[in-house]
């Protein structure tokens, strides 16, 4: 019976120090969390979610979204790129320290030009040093590197801020599905989310996630469509039938619209828009630059573009226009099929000589100059479509032209840009 | 009874038959939701080959399901299995027979009533969220006292034994005891009741998690199959001192495990689990050898789809599920394995082919010993072992290999989602074989526990009658006996 006793004795000092660890520590280290400010901003951060997507969390919960999808972007670690600020009055000697530093930079083109990149905190500050002993000024900017970073599910790594207003948190364990931390970037359109809900596969072929068709419901136009009525491809349309969100449906789109991992803040510094596709897979490719833009530009399409307009570039009837011959594409000048895709597009547009009604999400938050360029250049050269390559300097152009927060165009704004 | 039954006069007999109730109770419903469970993850699998199916009932869209499927595998099953197997073990070792068995009946009862309504409640859409908490609140609270009633009903047991020995089994099953109600109402009242704020309640979700599927389930399995290694093999435990080193080192290391590498927690979190998870591989490979030491050179063996060999499976399926626990909890290997569904073939080897198994070969055991019947259907035991044998390779290999490809797959930014997941497709394919072989083999199990209870019923029922005319025949005899004693009476007089 000693012996019992003491076995006892020690089960219980082994689970009371795994509680005192893992269920009171964590709540007295991040218990008491408060907001933090945004880096560079006076803004807080998190600041709760809007009432609707709150309660969207619910609908979340109640149908074990979590089954599937996760909320929680992976960050492997940050890197750093050193950026020159200033050429100063010698502008020789600071290019030649730049290109001691990186031997293949092409020569100084302007200010805020990037000398190094993805490098190690020590590598930055040498090159800092070795430019400021020039007489040029350079600075260090941290960046959040990762795979999921690098697939476009997030800027920057999921810390525990992101979570602090949620109950339940819910950050799932199995990606049968996408990660859905940063859907509300990538996604931003609230009807694609509930033509999504509704019947998964009319948007995403292959795709095995269950319909939610019970989260809508059928109703006959009366006098008026309504204004909330999905707007559907034509093989699911049902003759003098609209389909309706049930406030379930409208809630948990908000809340997926809500989902968001773009804020930096001081302790999770973000990679700047788009940069997370120019660090995917460096190392890896090989071959001529021209084989590696498309590879990157096929890659950037599969993952966001080949959601909607298919992998084949042939759209969804009715909804979302094909890419393949289109003449929206195959332009000459690139201006307006780049301030299409920096931007997004609201209402309907006609291709081919059809109306097409899905609304065109702006992509410009997500890809930086260089992957636009690819992806463009992408889908301007498959398909049996044969125009000219898109460089990354014409994305830049148009971006800069548009300004910083850029309105979605309709049709007939992008009709007076020159094709 | 005592008087009617010669069999009660050797004490093993008296034990079984206070048993009897409890564990009918107990197994039966244990029987059936492990039945139920297993419906619910086939029509869960079968979703992923066809979206559509079943999909417009709220009721069975897969985010529901799914959790309903693996609650009734763990809480409507596996507890309550093991409990019963507790109660059976504490009063073998002990040589004591349950008192008042009138209240582990009712406890095993409420407590499948609580999976009931837990299992309601995720189906309706009032899961809690939380992984393996999914059970709203007030079924929660009624697994929770039917838990105490039941742990309180096994000590009282074990306080009042005859042999004062102290078995390793001992050691384990009271570890267990205990450890579940700490852990549940630790997480129920503190992810439900008043919630932590924020990722804290990750924290305390995998704590919990951790805690119930690694530990609680190692320490009621392990703790059966050291009771069964040296009645199977002949041999005694090799050795005692192993076992007690393998028992201490599984609750100091193995109850710190189960927070994944790269949670968004303070970095010392996952760190400290992945140092505790590389020293559980100690008591892990302690109880392989001590398995291993016992077993070999025994000349003693069962025949094959007898108790044992659902014993030796789990156990060694336990050391298979462990080693793969413990790699996850590695970065470098969490970076591929990391939701994935790795996770997804470790859980399930760990509850099915261990610990489920384990359970299968002590009821197979027990269960007619304290019955006081053979099983119906004897040779279905057999052809249960294979069936869940091919069934749980054929669920845990492909998930596991599908999970490998699907997290190297995923680590490849350019690689398309859809690709990734178009590539696991085959793998799922298979798992639903190994789930439907699985369902077969369940339905075995529960046919021979419910002809058993039906036989042992209808024997009741058989002797009631018997007990309810022999009475009557002895009351004629009486009445003539005195009618004539009074004759005589009458005479003399």
């Amino acid at each position: 019976m000693k012996n019992g006793a003491l076995i006892f004795l020690a089960a219980f000092l082994a689970l009371g120090g795994s509680w005192c660890g893992f269920v009171l520590a964590p709540q007295l280290q991040l218990g008491g969390i408060k907001q933090t400010n945004i880096l560079n901003s006076s803004d807080v951060y998190p600041v709760g979610r809007p009432g609707e997507a709150s309660l969207g969390l619910q609908a979340y919960r109640a149908n074990g979204c979590a089954a599937c999808h996760t909320k929680q972007v992976r960050q492997d670690g940050v890197a750093c790129d050193v950026i020159l600020v200033d050429a100063g009055k010698n502008r020789t000697a600071v290019q030649a320290a730049a290109q001691a530093v990186n031997p293949a930079l092409p020569g100084l083109i302007g200010s805020r030009q990037t000398i190094l990149q993805r490098v190690s905190k020590a590598a930055g500050d040498a090159a800092v040093d070795k430019i400021s002993a020039a007489g040029g000024k350079a600075e260090i900017s941290i960046i959040a590197i990762g795979l999921d970073i690098a697939r476009g599910w997030g800027l920057r790594g999921s810390v525990a801020e992101d979570y602090l207003y949620d109950n339940p948190v819910q950050l799932g364990s199995l990606r049968a599905g996408p990660d859905l931390a940063d859907e509300g970037t990538r996604l931003p359109d609230i009807n694609w989310q509930m033509v999504h809900l509704y019947a998964p596969r009319s948007l995403i072929e292959g795709s095995m996630m269950p319909p939610y068709r019970y989260l809508f419901k059928v109703r006959k136009i009366g006098g008026k469509p309504s204004p909330d009525a999905l707007m559907l491809p034509p093989e699911l349309a049902l003759a003098g039938r609209e389909i309706l969100p049930t406030p379930e449906a409208k809630e948990l789109a908000a809340y997926l619209l809500s989902l968001r991992v773009d804020v930096p803040l001081p302790d999770a510094p973000v990679t700047p828009p788009g940069g997370s596709y120019a660090s995917a897979g460096g190392e890896s490719q090989a071959g001529s630059g021209q084989d590696v833009t498309f590879a990157r530009g096929r890659a950037v399409y599969g993952s966001l573009c080949g959601l909607c307009h298919g992998n084949d570039g042939l759209g969804k009837p009715g909804q979302v226009p094909p890419l393949a011959g289109s003449e929206w594409v195959n332009s000459k000048e690139v201006q307006r099929l780049a301030r299409i895709s920096l931007a997004g597009l609201n209402g309907q547009i006609q291709a081919e000589g059809k109306d097409w009604n899905l609304s065109m999400p702006a992509m410009g938050a997500a890809l930086s100059d260089a992957d636009l360029a690819a992806v463009l250049s992408f889908i301007r050269q498959s398909w049996g479509n044969q125009a000219g390559a898109v460089t990354a300097d014409d994305v830049t152009a148009v971006r800069a032209a548009i300004g910083a927060r850029p309105q979605p165009m309709t049709s007939d704004q992008l009709k007076s840009i020159p094709e | 009874m005592k008087t009617t039954d010669a069999r009660t006069e050797t004490p093993d007999s008296e034990i079984d038959a206070s048993l009897r109730l409890p564990l009918l109770a107990l197994f039966g419903g244990a029987a059936f939701w492990l039945v139920a469970g297993s419906v619910l993850a086939m029509i869960a699998s079968i979703k992923f080959h066809a979206p559509d199916f079943l999909a417009a009932c709220p009721w069975l869209t897969y985010g529901r399901i799914q959790p309903a499927a693996d609650d009734a595998l763990l809480y409507g099953f596996c507890i309550p299995a093991g409990l019963g197997v507790a109660l059976w073990l504490f009063a073998q070792l002990g040589q004591a027979p349950l008192r008042g068995a009138i209240v582990p009946v009712v406890a095993a009862k409420l407590w499948h009533l609580g999976v009931l309504i837990g299992l309601i409640g995720i189906l309706s859409g009032n899961s809690t969220g939380f992984a393996w908490l999914e059970f709203p609140r007030a079924g929660a609270v009624i697994l929770f006292f039917a838990y105490l009633l039941l742990a309180l009903w096994a000590m009282m047991n074990f306080a009042a034994r005859r042999d004062r020995v102290l078995f390793p089994s001992h050691w384990f099953l009271i570890a267990a005891l205990f450890w579940f109600p700490w852990i549940y109402s630790t997480a129920n009242l503190f992810l439900v009741a008043w919630p932590a704020r924020g990722v804290v309640q990750f924290a305390i979700n995998s704590w919990f998690a951790n805690n119930l599927l690694f530990v609680w389930l190692a320490l009621i399995g392990i703790g059966t199959t050291f009771y069964f290694l040296p009645k199977f093999s002949g041999r005694p435990l090799q050795s005692y001192y192993l076992a007690l080193f393998a028992f201490g080192t599984l609750v100091l290391f193995g109850t710190w495990c189960g927070i994944p590498p790269g949670a968004p927690l303070p970095a010392w979190m996952p760190a400290l689990c992945s140092v505790a998870a590389i020293l559980t591989v100690v008591p892990v490979l302690a109880i392989g050898v001590i398995a291993w030491q016992t077993v070999c050179g025994s000349s003693h063996c069962e025949p094959k789809g007898g108790p044992f060999c659902f014993i030796r499976f789990g156990l060694a399926s336990f050391v298979l599920s462990s080693l793969m626990l413990i790699a996850t909890a590695c970065p470098r290997i969490s970076r591929v394995t990391e939701f994935t569904w790795f996770g997804p073939a470790q859980t399930q080897l760990q509850l099915y082919g261990f610990f489920a198994m384990t359970m299968f070969g002590a009821v197979y055991h027990l269960l007619p010993r304290v019955a006081g019947f053979d099983w119906p259907f004897p040779k279905l035991a057999r052809v249960h072992f294979w069936l869940s044998l091919s069934g749980v390779l054929l669920l845990v290999l492909p998930l596991a290999i599908g999970g490998l490809v699907q997290g190297m797959k995923l680590n490849h930014p350019d690689v398309g989602f859809m690709d990734a997941m178009n590539a696991v497709l085959p793998f799922l394919r298979v798992s639903t074989i190994g789930l439907m072989l699985l369902l077969f083999g369940n339905l075995l199990f529960a046919l021979n526990i419910f002809g058993l209870a039906f036989v042992w019923e209808k024997a009741l029922v058989k002797k009631a009658f018997a007990v309810v005319t022999a009475s009557l025949e002895t009351e004629d005899e009486a009445g003539s006996a005195s009618a004539s004693l009074r004759r005589d009476k009458e005479v003399r007089a």
